[in-house]
């Protein structure tokens, strides 16, 4: 569903992303982590159409980001870093907005609304502006906007950051019934431990290259470390040794 | 192949569709903003108005006021010229005082300052002799600067001396035997062709014209301001971009939303502008009904086309600085510019002649706008003149969407914060 091959973005002449090749099949959950500033939301940047590879290419849910932004954005639910919603609309009037960008409209849109909120718990605020919303709701209808017209891929770019420990767990259950409903999810995360539950493979990048990609259990392995933050730490200090030192 | 992606409703292609979700969006967010609410309702109904009017109710309440009083002259020697003193006090003017025997022009100056006379007139000795002998009399008048009561004392004595300079002088010839008219071989009469019916026009050709340019962006000020670099700002527009919609489709409804608020500002303006040039201040000046406006339909077309281009100019202009600015305060800045941009055309028209504007500056905007509002208002609107305005406001409302356009699709542009 996401296929990235040699995927590179260049700023100013300063490579910030080099090269990256991976894929992210039906089903399945792709944690990317790293360090700040090692090129991963300029990676799912790329992937969500925003921003243009320099060189390399990525297909998502078969479409090309370089040739068929329009149709990749179809079939991708993206969650940036800010939920970035309307303060002065209300939770239905955030959804429905989207639901009309994304061609939606009348009785489906508004049962797909109502579905939405209730399963994330904010069916009470439905008519609430979003600028009385706590940071944990804000999150959760920023979720319910990706996924607004049913995308059979996902890219969330740190999801839980800053939420509390309840709605890092309703985060964590919306990625795990993702992966149940045959989504592919690709996210970014800093919370090593919040990975190593969610995620079927993980991805280790560093200075905008992967310098480790598989299973949780195989990362640490390769590197013979005990838990994932250890296997992390010891992959970035092979990387970067000034960052290792920096994130440890 | 997600539900319903491409579609749109029934009877909506659904580019309008998309376009049109886009514009009620930002008209929503708009209107519950209370800037918005402020620039374009409140500002153009009540304030506005206000500020036209309060001067003519203040000049009228003041000139009311001073003329519920007669001025009072104090006059020292006006026993020297008795038939001068009576012919005044007969016009009900101008209160005469004659000046104590012995009071001199400090005691008079005194008196003066304290408000108690409005003005001192000094006859000299010998001016009884000097009329007598047909000789000039010099009158010296003590006027307080700055004192209005005082100043329209002075204009009133000024006028009364001159009629009654023409009475003396008409006297003096017929005794010699001689015609008054000798001394006016001319007589002039003035006809103004003003049909009444353009006063009302004339006047709103003065101010509206105007009123629109500023207010085409001061009217859609916030709201473009808010869907570009508000937009960047609240992180909302990274999640726009993400959505399978042309950066055409979002641009168009947000120009739309700008120029929507931006043209009920406007129109919201002219109504109240003209409600109170044309009903307002006549009863304020003690006339009543409205002041009629000859205004042919084709003009009226004409006047709103015009503004309706104008609007969507500015607020193509307004988008592209919105999307370009970094933050919200880099975007008013670059807003509040526009509208002193806007307002120097208005100051080199003050220097045109109302007829005989040369065709080139129907090609520039703001110029054109302001010329041809005016020329419709009066009643002197040319064709020519209004097919170039237009023509030329389209192609500058073309080419400012297109600006708009390319820094919405530029990534530098987007995710520089």
């Amino acid at each position: 569903m996401i296929q990235a091959r040699g995927l590179e973005k260049v700023y100013g002449g300063r490579p910030v992303v080099r090269g990256l090749t991976f894929a992210v099949e039906p089903g399945e959950v792709l944690g990317l982590v790293g360090p700040n500033g090692a090129g991963k939301t300029t990676t799912l940047r790329m992937l969500a159409t925003t921003l243009r590879p320099t060189r390399g290419t990525a297909t998502v849910a078969g479409y090309d980001v370089v040739r068929e932004p329009l149709l990749v954005r179809a079939h991708v639910g993206v969650l940036p870093t800010d939920p970035g919603l309307y303060g002065r609309l209300t939770a239905a009037e955030n959804l429905r907005f989207y639901g009309h960008l994304c061609g939606l409209e009348g009785a489906p849109l508004e049962r797909r609304i109502d579905e939405l909120l209730e399963w994330l718990g904010l069916r009470e605020a439905k008519h609430q502006r979003t600028e009385e919303f706590s940071k944990g709701m804000r999150q959760k209808l920023a979720l319910a906007r990706a996924v607004i017209h049913d995308p059979p891929v996902l890219i969330l770019d740190e999801p839980t950051a800053g939420l509390d420990v309840l709605s890092s767990r309703a985060v964590i259950d919306f990625i795990r019934e993702s992966r149940q409903a045959g989504r592919s999810v690709l996210f970014s995360s800093h919370y090593l431990l919040e990975a190593d539950r969610v995620c079927d493979r993980i991805a280790i990048i560093v200075d905008g290259e992967i310098c480790a990609l598989g299973t949780p259990a195989e990362v640490c392995r390769a590197v013979g470390a005990a838990t994932l933050e250890d296997a992390f730490a010891a992959w970035v200090a092979r990387r970067a040794p000034g960052v290792a030192t920096r994130v440890v | 192949m997600p539900r319903g992606w491409r579609g749109g409703p029934r009877g909506w292609p659904p580019v309008w569709f998309k376009i049109r979700a886009v514009w009620r969006r930002e008209l929503l967010d708009s209107v519950r903003d209370k800037r918005t609410l402020y620039m374009m309702v409140l500002l153009p109904i009540v304030l506005m108005p206000g500020i036209m009017l309060l001067g003519p109710v203040m000049a009228v309440r003041q000139q009311e006021s001073l003329a519920g009083q007669v001025p009072v002259a104090l006059v020292a020697g006006g026993d020297q010229l008795p038939g001068l003193m009576e012919w005044i006090k007969a016009t009900g003017a101008l209160a005469i005082e004659t000046a104590p025997p012995g009071s001199g022009p400090e005691e008079w100056a005194q008196r003066l300052g304290a408000g108690e006379v409005q003005l001192v007139v000094e006859l000299p000795p010998d001016a009884r002799d000097r009329a007598a002998a047909e000789e000039p009399v010099t009158v010296r008048v003590v006027v307080a600067g700055g004192n209005p009561r005082s100043a329209r004392a002075a204009a009133l004595w000024g006028a009364l001396l001159e009629r009654y300079s023409r009475e003396v002088i008409a006297g003096r010839l017929q005794a010699r035997g001689l015609s008054p008219g000798l001394l006016e071989p001319f007589v002039v009469e003035e006809h103004d062709i003003t049909p009444p019916a353009q006063w009302g026009g004339r006047i709103l050709g003065m101010l509206v014209p105007f009123f629109i340019v500023v207010w085409a962006v001061a009217g859609g000020m916030y709201t473009a301001i808010d869907a570009g670099a508000g937009e960047k700002e609240r992180n909302s527009l990274e999640s726009l971009i993400m959505t399978p919609v042309p950066g055409t489709v979002i641009v168009a409804g947000k120009a739309l939303a700008v120029a929507t608020i931006a043209m009920v500002a406007v129109l919201l303006l002219v109504l109240s502008t003209s409600v109170s040039m044309l009903y307002l201040l006549p009863r304020i000046i003690g006339a009543q009904g409205w002041l009629p406006v000859e205004l042919s339909p084709s003009g009226l077309l004409g006047l709103l086309a015009t503004m309706t281009l104008f609007v969507a100019f500015v607020s193509a202009v307004q988008l592209a600085f919105s999307v370009f600015s970094k933050s919200f305060r880099e975007a008013q800045a670059y807003v509040t510019g526009l509208m002193f941009a806007v307002m120097l055309p208005a100051v080199y028209l003050m220097f045109v002649e109302e007829t005989g504007a040369a065709l080139w500056m129907y090609l520039v905007p703001v110029l054109n706008v302001l010329l041809v509002c005016r020329e419709v208002l009066q009643g002197t609107a040319g064709l020519p003149q209004l097919l170039l305005t237009l023509g030329s406001l389209a192609a500058a409302a073309g080419l400012a969407f297109a600006l708009a356009l390319r820094a919405f699709a530029s990534e530098r542009v987007l995710f520089r914060t």
